[in-house]
């Protein structure tokens, strides 16, 4: 008896302690994330979701992503191995491997559609707000969609938000076909947009001048002369009243001619590294540097190409050439921030010194070209730490509004005083004279100073390529050989405060032969896994 | 058990002095080599009347005239003696080999040895005492069979997840490692004193591990801490003082070899030499040691003292109504590399009470503190000191003639050093476990226990900037990151227990129970930088200009129910069934319960009359089966199925930060379970009372492995899981021991062998998936039919000596690698596919860095005293792969190539070492691509452990209080017998983008320690 109220003691007290804990007890929730079916409800819920879309500007706006972009150009030279951008430059690119670079992402454009798709449930106090927050949207949209077509041509879309992975398995859309989508998105968008807007945020003029962009790649001249001089007659951007060196310091990346920028703030979780294209001596890595092309299209302080101008001096070509030279090269012999005191440099930049450390051969980190960029970076003071700092990235400035402006007018044959104004502008800002227009008073030869103008105003700013492609001459100038930079420096300041060089010719001191082979390298292969996994895209001709 | 310690305490409190008018009965208890054995137990058969032996192994007691006497110990054959006359009964008691009454810890439980029907390994303290080991992992590298340990770095304060345990193969994607449980809870092992330890199972099979259902389908050891036994206290102090060096450092060249290999590999590519004869000869005779330096990296790295030290006091007795045994633990390890140490404080109290007749409780508290340091540099952490070492030119000097520090572009490692930057953390593990047990009947009780793990660490990670000179400081400022993490654990069991036997014959015992369990984690991080100077090191000294901070925290609950039923027949037949049903937050309502049974069956055939004329040969045999499923939840984060927005998505305007939230997470609702079946059979035969036979099967394969699926672009959300994969592990196992005397000397051989293969049965639709590193070379593959971790490349064919070769092996074209073409001198892959061309099509899989064979074995013996100890271990069918700075190769100042490559192909020497020079890493022959050139077979023996000890005689010690000393000597990876690359360690890691040589290396240790039992 005793036996059997024991035991129905210990059944009472077991059956208790497990009916005490139910499905409930199963049921956890993150605290750190929000749950999507309580979200787009709230105007604040509409605030994270567009940061969550500018966030997306991340790729490829973000600072190093766009110097790396310019090696895919003739601007610049990638030295080291491991970085697949090399491989974009000397045409060895690769669907897989080292020697392939992804762009072949479609996290930005999901993230877009998914607030379009879903931002409709949110209330919003004004339909005017709930458009501006869409215009937004699509815009980055458009962004990120127009940079894909550049490097792959064709490219998967569409404005849904693929659910399951079945739906996603889409294949490629055409080109043209995506172009006219962004067109036309940005033609409707412009209309929502606000004249001004907090540094960083979409503007109805920003609007106008990316699709100013996407008219100049589609060669709609016309609509991009028109855009562009509507931007213009609105002056709520200009040339700002700076050196174009002090137009591209940290501490004036706001300045007037910004009309989006990519924000670029340590604080936001986005560190980078400028030590990455720095010079040897500051323990930079050297990776990006300029090509001797490059240099080359600089012209001298007259106004004239280095070809014209009769005081040019081959071997001591970095004097009095078009300030936006030494502006945004640091060039052997140039007295550039520690390389300025002469107790520890007594020639400036030794980067054509053997032994200086920062020759070539010195160090695997040494430019191979004897040049490195500075643009963006010319006062390392502003950076605090090198490998770990931020600065913004200009996405649109009004000088590209200006120069479309010019070479739209320039390409429909309208030559007119408002094209040499719109090119003086842009000229002036960088301390050089006016357009000769004597001598540049045809199409042919305007057509040939506005493409130089853009290739030095935009250098380092990842629009070169861009601008080969809907030029079409990509296949004439990537083939170009990389040399080292051999010579002396002399102890002869000149008027730039540099220290005259003695270049040696450039002739068989090669670093690298670039190759490009038409009609396969202007587009980047697509990445063989992306293949793998969809079979339904297809890949670029030739890989 | 129960009986002895009844009449120790008999014997303690007098009690036997009652019992009157018999005659007093002497005599000593000795074990085969002489030694007199203290506290057996004798006794009159049949009786309560009895004593245990003293220090000496003499006891006395009275008994009447043709009593039977029973004296019994531990691990030994009892014997009985008949009391006839006055004259000293000498008693010599012979080790029980059979381990018939042996016990073994099972989930829940404990079992005899001789009763299991599963796969249970154990070791026990006598393995792992007296090692100068720093952590319980160490203990068990080679002990067991089927158990695989890589031991693949010597840096202090390692934790569970660097050395990877792995219980019969690797059996899912995700995480492998097995579960481990510490007094009846889930916890972890690297935090405990191995001289607290009792014992170690390692549950192998479902039959033995489903108890623990949806964590056990790696294994899942056990580990069971030392309690109080009733009696006078016991105080032991143990002690080991070591000192450690890196087993096997690569070798590099010097700064004149270098000079020379480089203008060779440039003359090979038509430039001009770099370095004239003068500056060559100037490398070599070191006249210009800043001009022309010779730095010797490795060796300016290699400083540090490697000093260890341990020291455990352990106090353990008790009455029979309340035990304790406590412990404090002191470990002191400073790494073979300036500013990396760890120091471990454990304290550890067991209490074990008999309240009442009924109720018995029983308590443990550990905590152990850990002190652990690794040195910083101004951005990087300490892994980046072993990457730079292996870039750093012998050309570059460390220092200049003014003092100044020479560096490349990634900094200069000693600078670092010397700066004393650290990232400095504390880790405290804490643990908590409290039972209630009643006895509601002699067959049937019920217990209750909770059980509290926590762990709570601080990080302070300083990188101070580093001046080399004046013009730079590398870093600019100093930076300062902290962490505060920590997690708990709560978990309470409720079990219900019945023993009962019938007729002396059926033995039933049924157990079932309850567990709920509820995890928590949080992490809180914060950063800031810019100190006013290079003192101050706390958070508020440092400027707010770019301060950060970040913190998050996660759930996980579980519940349980499960049972258990044992019977067996005369121990002959015997039979288990297990079932857990468990329950998980991971998963959706609806997904989320899962169930685990598994039954298993032993035959002790040696107990049949057929077998009777067999037994003075074999005299146990038992053959066992067993069959199971296990399950495994660990997966794809905290909340795999909720759909979220992913927050911290933020983005300036302006300059000021914004919120922002995108959903980047992909959501599978459906996700369940990774369901693991697994069937064995084994055979346990004893011959000769000596030698010990453990033989197994297992076949072990886990279906519905939850693995990220592949996802086209378009889908645009990362990681995805489904339960798509399946991978089978199955093999065979051999354990031996062998106990024997021969005269005074005991010995003890134990062997064991296993042998593993692994196979991935299903990766989804998706198909291959490539392994890269951290550069993007693929250098191995996860596909269908292979084992997992299989190396992938290219097979090669000697090198080739001529052009013709060259076109005549691919007669329709090449791929580039590294953008060039094949020369004579490069590697001839083999054109497998026999297309004529070779390209990407050509590669298959190399073999695995999992090996298929594992063994270790030791021998022991003892004699007067002194004993001896030497223990292997090893393994074969395994492939290792050293790549990139890790081989070196000729790059000017940020690389360097290992003296592999003095022995490099030219015309001249056709059959060299490596294939011809070129500069740079990427090139046709070169490491980054993977082939059966680079990719080495890392077999090896090692000797893991090998002892020398002395015990001082117990005559002189007893008379100062002392009842036993031991002093011994005992080194660790003495010795390595590998044809592995020279200068990699065998183990050496070849995941995590570790092929570089970037690792702390495997150390060997030279210790002596000293042992005192008060």
């Amino acid at each position: 008896m005793k036996t059997t109220y024991r035991l129905f003691a210990a059944a009472v007290l077991c059956t208790s302690l497990f009916c005490g804990c139910s499905e409930g007890f199963l049921d956890r929730e993150p605290s750190y994330a929000v749950s999507s079916n309580l979200f787009w409800q709230t105007e604040k819920d509409a605030d994270l979701a567009l940061t969550g879309c500018y966030r997306q500007l991340y790729s490829p706006y973000r600072p190093e992503e766009m110097w790396f972009w310019d090696t895919a150009s003739d601007n610049a030279f990638c030295y080291h191995n491991n970085k697949d951008y090399r491989a974009i430059g000397n045409g060895t690119m690769a669907p897989s491997g080292v020697s392939v670079h992804n762009y072949f992402t479609y996290t930005q454009i999901r993230a877009c559609n998914e607030y379009l798709k879903r931002e409709g449930s949110i209330a919003f106090r004004s339909e005017a707000k709930r458009n501006q927050y869409r215009a937004e949207v699509r815009m980055i949209r458009a962004l990120a969609l127009f940079f894909r077509v550049q490097v792959y041509g064709d490219f998967p879309f569409s404005e849904d938000v693929y659910e399951t992975v079945e739906e996603a398995m889409v294949p490629r859309v055409d080109k043209d076909q995506l172009l006219s989508f962004i067109h036309s998105e940005m033609q409707d968008v412009i209309q929502y947009l606000p004249t001004t807007a907090d540094a960083g945020r979409i503007t109805a003029d920003a609007a106008r001048a990316f699709l100013v962009r996407v008219d100049m790649f589609m060669h709609n001249y016309g609509e991009a002369a028109q855009v562009a001089k509507q931007v213009m007659d609105a002056g709520n951007y200009s040339m700002p009243a700076l050196t174009y060196e002090q137009s591209f310091l940290k501490s004036n990346q706001y300045n007037s001619e910004v009309m989006l920028s990519f924000e670029h703030n340590k604080a936001g979780g986005f560190g980078m590294w400028v030590a990455e294209f720095f010079p040897n001596a500051y323990g930079g890595w050297s990776s990006i540097v300029p090509t001797l092309s490059m240099l080359d299209s600089y012209e001298t302080k007259n106004g004239l190409t280095i070809d014209e101008d009769p005081t040019y001096d081959a071997t001591n070509p970095f004097v009095n050439r078009d300030p936006r030279l030494r502006a945004t090269i640091l060039y052997p012999g140039q007295t550039w921030d520690k390389f300025a005191d002469a107790s520890q440099y007594p020639h400036g930049y030794p980067s054509i010194e053997k032994g200086s450390g920062d020759y070539w051969s010195d160090a695997d980190n040494a430019t191979h070209t004897g040049m490195n960029f500075k643009k963006f970076y010319a006062d390392p003071e502003e950076f605090g730490d090198i490998w770990s700092c931020d600065r913004n990235f200009p996405i649109i400035r009004y000088a590209e509004v200006l120069l479309s402006y010019a070479e739209a007018k320039i390409e429909l044959g309208q030559i007119d005083n408002t094209v040499y104004e719109a090119i003086d502008q842009v000229r002036h800002r960088a301390e050089m004279p006016s357009v000769d227009q004597q001598k540049y008073n045809s199409q042919e030869k305007l057509r040939e100073l506005v493409r130089r103008e853009r290739r030095v105003e935009f250098a380092y700013e990842g629009m070169r390529r861009y601008d080969l492609l809907r030029w079409g001459i990509m296949a004439d100038v990537m083939p170009e050989t990389i040399y080292h930079m051999n010579g002396t420096i002399t102890n002869n300041k000149n008027s730039e405060g540099d220290y005259d060089v003695k270049l040696e010719p450039f002739t068989n001191d090669i670093e690298e032969v670039r190759h490009f082979t038409k009609g396969k390298n202007e587009l980047l292969p697509v990445p063989q896994t992306v293949i793998d996994v969809n079979p339904l895209i297809t890949q670029n001709p030739g890989y | 058990m129960k009986q002895r310690i009844l009449f120790l305490m008999m014997a303690l409190f007098g009690l036997y002095g009652q019992i009157m008018a018999q005659t007093t009965v002497t005599g000593t208890v000795k074990d085969g080599t002489g030694e007199p054995i203290i506290g057996a137990s004798v006794i009159v058969t049949g009786t309560s009347n009895g004593t245990v032996t003293d220090f000496d192994g003499n006891f006395s007691m009275k008994a009447n005239q043709g009593d039977e006497l029973t004296i019994s110990y531990v691990g030994f054959v009892s014997q009985t003696v008949k009391v006839s006359g006055s004259a000293p009964i000498n008693i010599t008691l012979l080790e029980d080999n059979a381990v018939i009454d042996e016990v073994v810890v099972v989930g829940y439980g404990t079992q005899k040895k001789a009763n299991l029907t599963g796969s249970v390994s154990s070791v026990d303290s006598k393995d792992l005492g007296n090692r100068a080991i720093t952590s319980v992992a160490m203990g068990l590298e080679g002990k067991m069979a089927g158990v695989q340990i890589k031991n693949n770095t010597g840096r202090p304060g390692v934790d569970d997840s660097d050395n990877a345990i792995r219980i019969r193969g690797t059996g899912t994607f995700n995480n492998a490692a097995p579960m481990i449980i510490v007094d009846g809870m889930e916890s972890t092992m690297y935090n405990l004193d191995p001289n607290d330890i009792e014992s170690i199972s390692v549950l192998k099979d479902a039959a033995s591990a489903s108890i623990y259902g949806s964590k056990a389908a790696n294994g899942v050891i056990v580990v069971t801490t030392k309690r109080g036994k009733a009696g006078k206290a016991v105080v032991n102090y143990a002690a080991t003082f070591g000192w450690s060096k890196p087993t096997r450092l690569a070798k590099y060249v010097n700064s004149a070899q270098y000079a020379e290999l480089t203008n060779e590999a440039r003359a090979n590519e038509g430039y001009d030499p770099l370095y004239t004869a003068q500056d060559i000869e100037l490398y070599r005779n070191g006249t210009d040691p800043y001009g022309h330096p010779n730095t010797d990296w490795y060796d300016l790295m290699y400083r540090g003292s490697g000093f260890q030290m341990t020291h455990n006091v352990n106090l353990s007795g008790g009455s029979e109504d309340v035990r304790y045994m406590a412990s404090a633990g002191y470990t002191d390890q400073n790494g073979v590399i300036k500013n990396f140490s760890n120091d471990r404080y454990n304290f550890r109290l067991n209490l074990d009470a008999n309240l009442t007749k009924r109720l018995e409780a029983s308590f443990s508290f550990a905590y152990t503190r850990e002190d652990v340091v690794k040195p910083t540099g101004p951005n990087q952490d300490y892994n980046y000191f072993f990457y730079l070492l292996t870039k750093l030119s012998p050309m570059v000097p460390c220092y200049l003639e003014n003092g100044d520090y020479g560096y490349i572009g990634d900094g200069n490692p000693i600078a670092w050093l010397n700066s004393n930057s650290t990232a400095d953390q504390i880790r405290n593990n804490l643990q908590l476990v409290g039972s209630l047990k009643y006895n509601i009947l002699p067959e049937l009780s019920f217990k209750v226990m909770t059980s509290y793990k926590a762990y709570s660490g601080e990080t302070h990670e300083m990188h101070k900037a580093v001046r080399y000179n004046d013009n730079y400081i590398h870093g600019t400022i100093d930076k300062l990151t902290e962490n505060l993490y920590s997690d708990f654990r709560i978990s309470n069991d409720f079990l219900l227990e019945f023993t009962k036997t019938l007729n002396d014959a059926h033995h039933l015992h049924a157990l079932a129970g309850y567990h709920t369990e509820y995890f928590r984690d949080h992490s809180i991080d914060a950063y800031r930088e810019d100190f006013p100077n290079s003192e101050l090191y706390e958070l508020d000294a440092a400027g707010t200009k770019n301060q950060t901070s970040a913190g998050s925290r996660h759930e996980l609950s579980m519940l349980s129910y499960f049972g258990r039923i044992n019977y067996d027949y005369m121990g002959r037949y015997l039979f288990e069934a297990n079932l857990r049903y468990d329950g998980t937050s991971r998963f959706a309502r609806g997904h989320r319960w899962g169930a685990f049974p598994s039954v298993s069956a032993g035959w002790r055939f040696s107990d049949e009359k057929f077998w009777e004329k067999l037994t003075n040969v074999i005299d146990n045999a038992k053959l066992r089966a067993s069959w199971g499923q296990l399950g495994n939840q660990d997966i794809a984060g905290y909340y795999p199925t909720g759909s979220t927005l992913t927050l911290g998505q933020n983005y300036p305007f302006a300059g000021t930060i914004y919120p922002g939230a995108v959903t980047t997470l992909a959501v599978n609702q459906a996700l369940k379970w990774e369901s693991t079946t697994t069937w064995g059979i084994g055979l346990d035969l004893t011959f000769f009372n000596k030698l010990n036979v453990i033989l197994d099967y297992y076949n072990k394969t886990t279906d519905g492995i939850l693995m990220p699926v592949n996802t086209p672009v378009t889908f645009a959300l990362s990681d995805y899981y489904d339960n798509v994969g399946k991978v089978r592990n199955s093999g065979f196992e051999l354990s031996l021991n062998y106990h024997d005397h021969i005269g005074k000397v005991n010995i003890n051989v134990g062997a064991n062998f296993s042998y593993n293969k692994n196979k991935i049965l299903d990766m989804g639709e998706g198909g291959d998936q490539y392994v890269t590193d951290g550069n993007g070379a693929i250098y191995a593959i996860m596909r269908k039919g292979e084992a997992m971790g299989s190396f992938f490349g290219y097979k090669t064919d000697g090198f080739f000596q001529s052009e013709a070769e060259i076109a005549a092996a691919y007669p329709n074209g090449w791929t580039q690698f590294g953008g060039r073409d094949p020369q004579p001198g490069d590697l001839k892959y083999v054109d497998i596919n026999g297309d004529g061309k070779l390209d990407a099509n050509d590669r298959t899989v190399l073999g695995s860095w999992n090996p298929s064979y594992t063994f270790g074995f030791n021998l022991g013996a003892d004699w007067n005293g002194f004993d001896f100890m030497a223990a292997f271990q090893g393994a074969a069918g395994v492939k290792g792969y050293v790549s990139r700075e890790g081989v070196g190769y000729v790059n000017g100042d940020a690389s360097k190539p290992t003296t592999l490559w003095l022995n490099h192909w030219t015309p001249n020497n056709p059959d060299a070492d490596t294939p011809r020079l070129i500069q740079g890493m990427e090139g046709w022959s070169m490491p980054t691509t993977a082939s059966d050139f680079w990719v080495k077979s890392a077999a090896y023996l090692r000797l893991k452990t090998l002892q020398v000890g002395y015990t001082l005689p117990k005559s002189l010690l007893s008379r100062i209080g002392i009842s036993n000393v031991r002093v011994f000597y005992t080194g660790e990876n003495l010795l390595t017998l590998t044809g592995f690359m020279d200068g990699y360690d065998p183990e050496a890691p070849v995941t995590n983008d570790q092929m570089k040589g970037n690792y702390y290396p495997q150390v060997k240790t030279h210790s002596i320690g000293l042992n005192v039992t008060f």
